[in-house]
């Protein structure tokens, strides 16, 4: 049942679904079709604000809404619905667009795998010809957890900040494309394999890396495994106290995860699994990358990536001597060597380069003021190659494809520089520990 | 000392090293015994019987100081004044808060002490320079003049039984427009005479506040039109404060590009002074602007280590002179 205002339209589930998949050409899981929609009902708080604002939906048509989380899916507004097409539409257009830029790396990942939150089977040969952007990993994320609210402005300063983008000269003097001097020190946490801080202005994150013996997933015997946790220390901002930073920790790993482990078939992913692998489908090394904010100031998850790929390029993991006429069936003994250390390849880890949008223009390297401006923010990491591992976008409001094109241009060059910039001071960080 | 948090190559190290002992040398060595650091004993006349105060503690009958910072004593009470802590007002000191609350004829502001300043309806100046009696119409329309969130210039006026009270008895207080605000640690503003600064040639105002919040903006004109036109007073319910003809959504209005270089040259001098520690006062801030602005620095460059680096030379250097001259 549908309910705009006093009008009452009873659909059935079915109809509702052909038209959903109709409007997005896309397969729908047949199978368990309400999980999908809890993504999705996710998605739409902001939505569901205005909703209230402008169509005045009663109190009761919002629950509803809430309701979809359990299966009473049907109870969706139709305005709801027709945002959610619009939305979609907007991502396979953007999807089909970018599927025929030639310079993507060309994991094959069904790119609305993991919209679709593990509802999809990656692999299942019925779905070919609906892989609309092969070419690239995209992971749209519309959760709305951000910074916002945790920092109070008045209208004033609101006014300036905004004045101050659109004039391209931010409230510290930088440009729009400016980010802050970025600096890093290794070898911060002696009991990890390789840790890192990373410093942009008042932001402060340390990154951790640990290496642990482990056995693969039957799923994929020949890749070791990684696991990234962040963690908001509650010295960062009052908010994160007690169980206040759980939700924004969650939401760092899971664009950590999308921005660096790349799809679920492994391609695109900025560490290499294959390389962690000791013996095929018995041993492999775990790691456990960790991530602490000790202080906030905006650009969180750049700076996490920064830290992590400056921890990793500081991992040494330990030598294995497999022993030898183990048998086949049994856990091979091992000998971990003390002294002989492999240096982990980091050539292919990303950078993170979140652009946020605030009012008519986006900027790099936000504070977390301008960041409680923010309309959107698209955060894209690229390789050494300019290749595009992954991107995820924060923030209510939608984003033209033009636009994410023209901020994915940008991100290009801005990693670059960004790249550049970390290489040479991961490079003296670690001279500085030697002598 | 606490450290710098800079990224330095080696020569800047050394160079700021340089410069910091030069500073260190210049300081006066005369009240030393009157700074203590943690479990320092204080000496007590036991004869007397004493009072101890804030940061004092009794360790096998002497008497030691549990923070570092500055003796202190009135009669027979011995507290220490921490050197790094909360602000704590002090009465006349100019301040810059943020509106927390509009309650009943007040408005509860945040100002970095250990509790919200009061800002009485009836203790500040109405926006139209009329002065009467506060009615309920004027409590109403609180929000008008200043809302939650807004920065808010004051003064201290003094405690009350139910807490901090703050006055703004003159239209250079109120709600500050057209720029940002600042934070510093507190200690590194000093109490002055002056606190309301125009730089003329750059077009900015500058207001320290003695809590450490600091207020970089376009210039504004405070005129105090007292009592201009009584024909306002008839219709009190129309009033509206003069200042907000503001239309925030108007492109138009953003300050010019000119000022705003200004007002973010000005900004960074304070932020690389407070990097550094270094008192803030208007004439070392326009030091460095002058500096910046000498170098042809680009605004961000500002708050790079190179030209922290030289910020802290430039007061050495400065300040020997100063020593000199005496």
């Amino acid at each position: 049942m549908i309910r705009i205002g006093s009008l009452e339209a009873i659909i059935p589930w079915n109809t509702f679904r052909c038209f959903f998949l109709n409007s997005l050409n896309f397969p729908f899981p047949t199978k368990r079709p309400c999980r999908s929609f809890q993504l999705w009902s996710r998605l739409p708080a902001r939505i569901t604000q205005s909703l209230l604002l402008h169509s005045h939906l009663g109190e009761n048509g919002i629950n509803r809404l809430r309701d979809t989380k359990s299966n009473s899916i049907l109870a969706l507004p139709l305005l709801l619905i027709s945002l959610i097409i619009c939305e979609c539409c907007r991502l396979t257009q953007l999807l089909v667009s970018l599927s025929h830029e030639p310079r993507f790396p060309s994991p094959a990942v069904h790119p609305l795998s993991r919209l679709w939150s593990g509802s999809l089977p990656s692999h299942d040969p019925s779905l070919p010809r609906l892989i609309l952007g092969s070419k690239v990993v995209f992971f749209p994320r519309l959760t709305l957890i951000s910074l916002q609210g945790m920092v109070s402005l008045s209208l004033e300063e609101k006014h300036f900040i905004k004045g101050g983008i659109a004039q391209d000269l931010r409230c510290d003097g930088r440009k729009r494309l400016t980010c802050r001097p970025i600096y890093v020190e290794t070898e911060v946490i002696p009991q990890a394999n390789g840790s890192a801080r990373v410093r942009m202005g008042a932001t402060d994150v340390i990154s951790s890396v640990k290496a642990e013996l482990g056995k693969p997933s039957s799923s994929h015997p020949d890749r070791g495994k990684v696991f990234i946790n962040i963690d908001c220390s509650s010295t960062a901002e009052p908010a994160f106290e007690g169980r206040g930073g759980e939700e924004l920790s969650a939401e760092l790993s899971i664009s950590l995860q999308r921005c660096l482990l790349g799809g679920k078939s492994g391609a695109g992913a900025g560490i290499d699994l294959s390389s962690l692998v000791i013996t095929e489908g018995k041993l492999c090394w775990d790691l456990y990358i960790d991530g602490l904010v000790v202080s906030s100031d905006g650009n969180l998850l750049d700076a996490l990536g920064a830290a992590i790929k400056a921890a990793l390029s500081n991992t040494g993991i330990p030598r294995v001597q497999v022993a030898a006429g183990a048998s086949s069936d049994e856990q091979p003994e091992v000998d971990i060597s003390d002294e002989e250390f492999l240096q982990f390849d980091t050539s292919g880890v990303p950078v993170i380069v979140t652009l946020t949008k605030v009012g008519k223009h986006y900027i790099v390297d936000a504070t977390s003021e301008e960041e409680s401006q923010m309309s959107a923010a698209v955060s894209i990491s690229v390789n050494r190659q300019g290749h595009i591992c992954g991107i995820t976008k924060r923030g209510g409001a939608g984003l033209d494809p033009s636009i994410i094109l023209d901020m994915i241009s940008v991100a290009k060059h801005v990693s670059e520089q960004l790249m550049n910039k970390l290489d040479s001071e991961i490079a003296s960080a670690e001279a500085e520990e030697e002598s | 000392m606490r450290e710098i948090q800079l990224p330095l190559s080696k020569t800047q190290k050394v160079r700021l090293q340089k410069a910091l002992e030069k500073l260190e040398s210049l300081s006066s060595k005369v009240n030393s015994d009157a700074s203590v650091t943690i479990a320092d004993s204080i000496s007590v006349n036991h004869e007397d019987s004493v009072l101890k105060g804030h940061g004092t503690a009794d360790l096998n009958g002497e008497v030691v100081a549990t923070v570092c910072g500055i003796v202190e004593r009135v009669n027979k009470l011995v507290y220490v004044r921490a050197l790094r802590s909360r602000y704590k007002p002090e009465v006349g000191d100019i301040v810059i808060g943020r509106v927390v609350e509009v309650a009943q004829k007040r408005w509860r502001l945040e100002i970095n002490y250990s509790q919200n300043a009061v800002l009485m309806l009836s203790s500040m100046n109405m926006p139209d320079g009329v002065q009467r009696r506060r009615t309920s119409v004027d409590e109403l329309n609180m929000r008008s003049i200043f809302e939650e969130q807004d920065v808010v210039c004051a003064e201290v006026r003094g405690f009350q039984h139910d807490g901090l009270h703050l006055q703004a008895r003159s239209q250079k207080y109120g709600k500050l427009h057209r720029g940002q605000l600042l934070t510093v640690p507190p200690y590194l503003v000093k109490r002055q005479k002056q606190h309301f600064h125009h730089l003329e040639e750059y077009g900015t105002d500058l207001i320290l506040g003695c809590n450490g919040l600091i207020w970089v903006g376009e210039h504004t004109e405070a005129k105090d039109d007292m009592v201009e036109d009584q024909v306002n007073e008839s219709a009190p319910e129309a009033v509206l404060p003069s200042k907000y003809y503001v239309n925030l959504d108007q492109e138009k209005n953003y300050t010019t590009l000119e000022t705003r270089k200004y007002i973010c040259r000005a900004a960074n001098a304070v932020r690389v002074l407070s990097i550094l520690g270094f008192n803030i006062t208007l004439e070392i801030i326009k030091g460095v602007i002058d500096l910046s602005l000498s170098m042809n620095l680009d605004i961000h460059d500002m708050l790079g280590s190179e030209f922290c680096v030289l910020v802290a030379e430039k007061e050495a250097e400065r300040r020997s002179s100063n020593k000199k001259k005496r």
